[in-house]
């Protein structure tokens, strides 16, 4: 009985979930949109001219599912509508309120900096994708040297085509690679005007060539926006665009914390 | 046929590529045990790499996309390519 009790008391045990930090003293209540589906209100934790907006939850790892991770993104989204945000990363739980103002106190430099430098600016995402076997065909139907060793390959029944097949697929490789570079250079060419920085992350799949983040100011919105619609105009029937944001400026802050006890 | 932006909460992949490893990351165990107060950051910057800086970079080692090749270990060996730089450390059976 008295185990139960404890492991009961254990199971609700409240925690404060993190989802960004912000510039404000002001005290702000952003509504009953806390994750783990009960309605918890997003909140202010402050300390000096900084605050980490939380809300209740249980004392537990969160799980990447679809709602929370959706809940921590709207959060996020929500406050950068009147913020600049420093986005924490999911599932970050705090025991207390203390807690948080003593994170907040112990990460102050870096945290001043990091706000000073993302002021007024969002994320944009772009993924580009082609049509691989087009390419290839196109690729093929220029390449002398390609249509020379299908040739050979296709004419020659009577010893093994084993290393002009192997050479084919090697000058079909670095053919596809060098046009995919030319096509990201140009498009990262097209955009350097109208964005601060970008990253490149790792293409996802077979068919994607280009898997950007741009740091955009805010008031240029508009302008990246055209740009991109530009682009989208120019590579038309060439290449597909996935244009996502505003996001908080997540590939731009990279702060990794470890936190220790201070020995006594 | 413009492209239409799409809102950053509509595609759940674009959503986890994001918040799962980047942004402010918390050491995860210390942080539910954490009961003291002090603190101690350990790494903190802020990544702006301009355009600019891409396109140099990607001129100078005569690439646009940077998928990065992992780098040869001590002691992964099994990689048949015919690198002429092997590492001297590499471990052997």
């Amino acid at each position: 009985m008295v185990d139960d009790e404890q492991s009961a008391q254990q199971d609700t045990e409240q925690g404060r979930y993190v989802y960004c930090i912000i510039r404000t003293d002001a005290p702000r209540d952003f509504g009953p949109v806390g994750i783990g589906g009960r309605g918890d209100h997003v909140y202010t934790v402050h300390f000096n001219e900084f605050a980490a907006v939380v809300s209740n939850c249980q004392l537990i790892v969160f799980d990447p599912t679809r709602e929370n991770a959706l809940a921590h993104e709207h959060v996020n989204e929500l406050v950068m509508k009147d913020f600049t945000v420093l986005p924490m990363s999911f599932g970050t739980v705090f025991r207390t309120e203390d807690d948080i103002r003593a994170f907040l106190k112990g990460t102050y430099d870096a945290l001043s900096d990091v706000l000073q430098k993302m002021d007024g600016k969002i994320e944009f995402g772009l993924k580009v994708n082609w049509d691989k076997d087009q390419v290839v065909r196109e690729i093929e139907s220029d390449s002398e040297e390609i249509r020379r060793l299908k040739e050979e390959i296709a004419s020659n029944t009577t010893t093994s085509t084993y290393f002009s097949r192997m050479q084919l697929g090697r000058v079909v490789e670095s053919a596809l690679q060098a046009k995919a570079d030319a096509y990201v250079s140009e498009i990262y060419e097209a955009l350097r005007d109208a964005a601060i920085a970008s990253r490149s992350n790792k293409p996802i799949g077979d068919k994607m060539i280009m898997n950007a983040a741009f740091l955009v100011d805010r008031e240029k919105t508009k302008i990246f926006d055209d740009q991109i619609s530009d682009i989208a105009k120019k590579y038309e029937n060439k290449l597909s665009f996935l244009y996502t944001g505003p996001w908080p400026p997540y590939n731009f802050v990279n702060i990794r914390l470890k936190l220790e006890r201070a020995e006594r | 046929m413009a492209v239409e932006r799409a809102p950053g909460g509509t595609s759940l992949i674009d959503v986890l590529d994001r918040i799962l490893d980047k942004g402010i990351v918390v050491d995860a165990w210390v942080r539910i045990s954490l009961v003291g107060i002090d603190l101690i950051t350990v790494e903190a910057r802020v990544v702006i790499a301009s355009i600019d800086t891409y396109l140099k970079y990607a001129e100078a080692v005569g690439i646009t996309s940077t998928v990065a090749r992992p780098a040869l270990g001590p002691g992964e060996g099994g990689t048949p390519s015919g690198s002429s730089s092997a590492p001297s450390g590499a471990a052997r059976g």
